[in-house]
């Protein structure tokens, strides 16, 4: 094909693209791609996540009867909110 | 308290070597709260044993029982969040009860896990961040567990037959849904108080391959939300987009997510990313 050929045949594929089976938007546009790395950027990391490798008790009966059975005391947080969210 | 001493890894250790931790939200242990009667009824006689042993007493609060289970020793929440004050308090105590040393008695998991709901529910998972420590609490991210059920996400995909460049609005009340929770980490976490000014999630079909439809979501909110349970006029303004993966003939979503392009709010930036479960 000579340079006017190509040139038709690059708009003629541009103008039916659409028309097809896929529309998918331009690379470097807010694509599929952009979303899934934006998303996985905003993830909490291990380190937000410290509250994780503390072994907290399911509630307070759970805890007093761990205590009972073990001797240890009972750490207990009261708040508003929830901590394991972050949401507080 | 999450982003000081419970992310300290001496506090972690005591509390896991030492104690039996646990945490209650408030607002599960009052009227209508969550809880069942025999747990709120605990919860109540502590802070009443705490406060008839003239302990410190309040909502936000570190209260310590013995293994009997009797509060002997507190701290308010301002002084237990300066992680060496806590430190104290807990070698305080296992200096004065003798505690032997062992592992968690509770295996430590994930925290933040979604909440139960039916096999068919569509669950997903919102994670907030401030992005340049400005308008909104910047310690770490935030999280929040959204359950839409089979009618509620049934309404995300429309029965018509679709091809690439098809679009449609989200309802109002589904894309309510979602971005109501569309705001940064604040004290105030009660979405029931959030005002929308305008909101919308509209779709279009950028592929069909195989009965399977891909569609890109584009959309707004601008919404009050202030920072404090006290209304003081801020504003969430944000565009999002994000992509959603379904088979109209079986009526099932395979994915589904939307992060913020641009989000502001007191003055600030933030990000919200939401994804279904895989």
């Amino acid at each position: 094909m000579n340079r006017w050929s190509n040139l038709i045949f690059m708009m003629a594929v541009c103008i039916a693209a659409p028309q097809g089976g896929t529309a998918e938007p331009q690379p470097g546009a807010r694509d599929l791609a952009w979303v899934e790395k934006r998303a996985q950027e905003l993830e909490p990391a291990a380190q937000d996540r410290r509250i994780d490798e503390i072994g907290w008790a399911s509630d307070i009966r759970q805890a007093r009867r761990l205590a009972a059975e073990n001797d240890r005391p009972v750490f207990l947080f009261t708040h508003d909110g929830h901590i394991n969210t972050g949401r507080c | 308290m999450r982003a000081g001493p419970l992310s300290n890894t001496r506090v972690i250790s005591l509390l896991n070597r030492f104690f039996v931790p646990v945490y209650a939200a408030n607002e599960d242990y009052r009227d209508g709260g969550a809880q069942p009667a025999d747990e709120k009824a605990e919860y109540n006689r502590i802070f009443k044993e705490a406060h008839a042993a003239k302990l410190s007493v309040g909502t936000v609060h570190v209260y310590i029982l013995s293994p009997a289970g009797h509060p002997i020793d507190s701290l308010h929440v301002a002084t237990a969040a300066k992680t060496e004050r806590l430190i104290d308090l807990l070698e305080r105590t296992v200096e004065k009860l003798h505690v032997r040393e062992g592992k968690a008695l509770v295996s430590p998991v994930t925290q933040s896990a979604p909440p139960a709901c039916a096999a068919d529910s569509l669950v997903l998972h919102l994670t907030s961040r401030s992005l340049d420590g400005r308008g909104a609490w910047s310690d770490f991210p935030v999280e929040d567990w959204i359950v839409l059920n089979r009618d509620e996400w049934e309404k995300l995909m429309p029965r018509s037959q679709l091809q690439a460049g098809d679009s449609w609005e989200v309802g109002k009340d589904i894309s309510a849904r979602l971005l109501t929770h569309f705001y940064p980490p604040t004290e105030n976490n009660d979405v029931a108080k959030n005002r929308f000014e305008r909101q919308s999630l509209k779709a279009t079909v950028v592929s069909v391959q195989s009965g399977a439809v891909r569609a890109r979501i584009a959309g707004e909110l601008k919404m009050q939300h202030s920072f404090y349970h006290k209304e003081d006029g801020k504003v969430v303004e944000a565009t999002v987009v994000g992509f959603i993966d379904f088979e109209p003939a079986s009526r099932t979503i395979r994915s589904f997510q939307v992060v913020t392009d641009q989000a502001t709010y007191g003055g600030g930036t933030f990000g919200v990313a939401v994804r279904s479960l895989k």
